[in-house]
Formats: structure tokens, C-alpha cells, sequence
């Protein structure tokens, strides 16, 4: 690829389509938004593959650059949405997030719980839990990709898992409730 | 030989165990501590689960890998033999050289900027009179050139995700001054901003 090979871009590209496409996919939950961030991600790796210092591995160093467009774009969605009042405070913008998105998760009135739930989590947040569970990654390759030492991504994943399973067992007494009422 | 973990520890090991990706020994740790903790295997069993809804829920469907790759491809211009992206530049690349041209444009400006506050605000010698630049940090200050799409709230992130806080800014240039408590942190954190692209400029105050 360093030296501009189209079939070698094509191989990369393919390969990579199936590893990011979902991940960003659930990030952003837009498909054209996600295929843009995937050509973004790819396109810098079709300029800069000579720059590569192999001091991370090559997934690590694509994923770190997906994972920048993405939090990019969802930025820029953000400042955008009516009533956004970012805080400097991370906790507080946590918690902003999370009471932002719960009357916007009762409007949907949706079955898919885990959607509702990642949709409360801020970006940094999503992206963590999606990395560890989804994208399968070890702790200190989302500490690269993320550009964030390794307790800030176990501080993140610590917040996003309690509030995963706040939400789940939530889900949980509501589903046996509607059973209860139905039997 | 494993030593064993309290709930808590276990509990900051889970993602790693479900994941796959714990060390040897780690997993160790953790399966020792689920055999005598009833309250840690339902804590597993939750995590498990979380797993398995995030791995196969996702209402959106994939788009092709080829079609995107013939849309991308497209986008790259028709290069010659192959190789080359495009002989021309392509829309993108022009953006490109636009944005670096603004950037070398700022990054001028706010070096200009931060010379000059050095200059006038970090003298080579102190007396009890000499005032100090803006706040008055007591630890390791930097001054920070941030790109003019970061907001306030991703600087502040980026000043605690190394250990520092940021004492004043934005100046109407963009500039904020950060504090790091341990001198220990300094040539870490000064090489990891460095690094950072939201950060156009990172200088030591006083150019220590």
C-alpha cells in the first residue's frame, strides 16, 4: 500500500468494511454517516501508510482513526441538537446525557432496550463499551485508539457497564410486569 | 499461583474476562474468586449478557463491502495504472490543502501570539515585583493552542485525561494555560498533546 497499490487499498478496504461498518454503524446509528467515516478513516490510511511507525498494530492505529472521525461527526451532531449545554465537568456531562436522552428514549417507545440505553451514553462512553464488548479489544488498545491513558478508559467502562445494567434490570421487572399482566 | 481479589477488583477485571481478552492471570484471579462468591457469579451471568445483546443487537443492516468499496474507489479520482489516487486533486484533497494552508495560517498567528507572551511575561530573571502571566499557576504550566473546531469541554477532557487542569482560557485566540500538579507528569503529558491534532500548539510557560 506504501507504495500505492490500488488491489492492496482494495484488500484493506474489504477487510476492514466488516470490522469497522458495525462498530460505527452502532456508534452513530447511520448507515450513510458510518460509510463516510469509514471512507474518511481510509482515505488518510491511503495517504499516510508511509508515516506508519508500527508502534501500535495496524488495526489499533485504523480503529484510532475511525474512532476520531466518528467522535468527530457525533460532535459536531451534538453541538448541533437543540438544547445541547455541554459542561466541563465530565460527570455532569454524563448524567446532562443520560437525562437528555431518557425522555427522548420514552418517545421511542421501542422494545429494543439496548439501543435506548447506548443512546444515553455519551460518545466517549458508547465508543468505550462498544470497543471492549463489541469490537472485542483489549484495555490498552482502547487506551490508543481513544488517545486516553488506560484508567480513563476503565473509568469510562466502569460508568457506561453500571448504567447498562441499571437500564437492563430495568427492562427486566418492566418485561415480567407486562408478563404478569398478560397471563 | 494466583492471589486472590476482593469483589471489587473482580468486578473491574469482569469486561476483560467476558471479553476474551484478560491475561492468563488475571483469569485465574477472576475463576478462583467466582468459586467461593455466589454475588460475583451473578455480577458474571449480567455481564455475559450485556455481551450477548451488544454483539447481536443493531437494527441498521450493513451496507455491502463492495458497493462501498466502488463508491470509495469513485472518490479517489481515476488514477493512472493504479496507483495514484488522482492526477488531479480530488475535491477532498483540495479541502485538505485549503485546511492546512488556514492552519499554518493560525498556527503563525498564535506562534506569534505565545512568543510574544513568553517574551514579555517570562523573564530570564524574577524580583518580588515581577507579576506573572494571567492566573497564577502554583505547579507546571502550559500554554495550548487549541484548533478552532475544539470545544472547551473536549480541552478540559484532554487536560484531565493527562493529569492536568485548565487554569484560564479560551483567549479569544484559542489559548488556554493548563496546570500539571507533578513535575514528574510534564515531559509525558507535554509529548502526549503534543501529539494530539486538536492541539495546535503546546509551549511550557516560561520555557522550562
Amino acid at each position: 500500500m506504501t507504495r500505492g497499490d490500488r488491489r492492496a487499498l482494495r484488500q484493506l478496504y474489504t477487510t476492514y468494511h466488516r470490522r469497522l461498518i458495525r462498530f460505527l454503524m452502532r456508534v452513530t446509528r447511520d448507515t450513510q454517516l458510518s460509510e463516510e467515516i469509514l471512507n474518511d478513516t481510509m482515505w488518510v490510511v491511503w495517504r499516510n501508510a508511509a508515516s506508519f511507525r508500527e508502534e501500535s498494530r495496524v488495526s489499533t492505529w485504523i480503529t484510532g482513526i475511525a474512532y476520531r472521525r466518528a467522535l468527530k461527526s457525533l460532535a459536531t451532531q451534538r453541538r448541533h441538537a437543540p438544547g445541547h449545554n455541554r459542561s466541563l465537568d465530565d460527570k455532569n456531562e454524563f448524567e446532562a446525557d443520560a437525562a437528555m436522552a431518557v425522555s427522548f428514549a420514552e418517545q421511542l417507545e421501542t422494545s429494543d432496550w439496548i439501543e435506548t440505553a447506548m443512546a444515553q451514553l455519551s460518545p466517549e462512553h458508547r465508543m468505550t463499551l462498544e470497543l471492549a464488548y463489541f469490537m472485542g479489544e483489549t484495555c490498552e488498545a482502547i487506551a490508543q485508539i481513544s488517545d486516553c491513558p488506560v484508567g480513563t478508559v476503565k473509568t469510562r467502562l466502569h460508568h457506561a457497564r453500571i448504567h447498562m445494567q441499571r437500564h437492563l434490570a430495568r427492562a427486566g421487572s418492566r418485561q415480567r410486569n407486562d408478563e404478569d399482566r398478560s397471563e | 499461583m494466583t492471589s486472590s481479589i476482593h469483589c471489587g477488583q473482580l468486578e473491574a477485571l469482569l469486561p476483560w474476562y467476558v471479553n476474551d481478552t484478560a491475561t492468563p492471570a488475571d483469569r485465574a484471579r477472576v475463576e478462583e474468586h467466582l468459586h467461593t462468591c455466589e454475588d460475583c457469579r451473578e455480577r458474571l451471568l449480567g455481564e455475559q449478557a450485556l455481551l450477548r445483546h451488544l454483539r447481536r443487537s443493531g437494527s441498521l443492516s450493513a451496507p455491502d463491502a463492495e458497493e462501498s468499496w466502488l463508491r470509495f474507489e469513485k472518490s479517489l479520482g481515476d488514477g493512472h495504472g493504479g496507483h495514484e489516487p488522482s492526477s488531479t486533486p480530488s475535491r477532498l484533497l483540495r479541502w485538505v490543502v485549503v485546511g492546512q494552508a488556514a492552519a499554518l495560517t493560525v498556527m503563525a498567528v498564535l506562534l506569534t501570539q505565545l512568543l510574544w507572551d513568553r517574551n514579555r511575561s517570562a523573564p530570564d530573571f524574577h524580583t518580588v515585583a515581577t507579576a506573572h502571566p494571567g492566573p497564577a499557576p502554583s505547579g507546571f504550566a502550559l500554554r495550548v493552542a487549541a484548533a478552532p473546531d475544539a470545544t472547551p469541554a473536549a480541552i478540559a477532557q484532554i487536560a484531565r485525561d493527562q493529569g492536568a487542569r485548565v487554569v484560564s482560557g479560551p483567549s479569544e485566540q484559542g489559548v488556554y494555560t493548563f496546570e500539571l500538579d507533578q513535575e514528574s507528569l510534564r515531559q509525558q503529558a507535554l509529548a502526549r498533546l503534543r501529539a494530539m491534532p486538536q492541539l495546535l500548539l503546546v509551549e511550557p510557560i516560561g520555557g522550562r
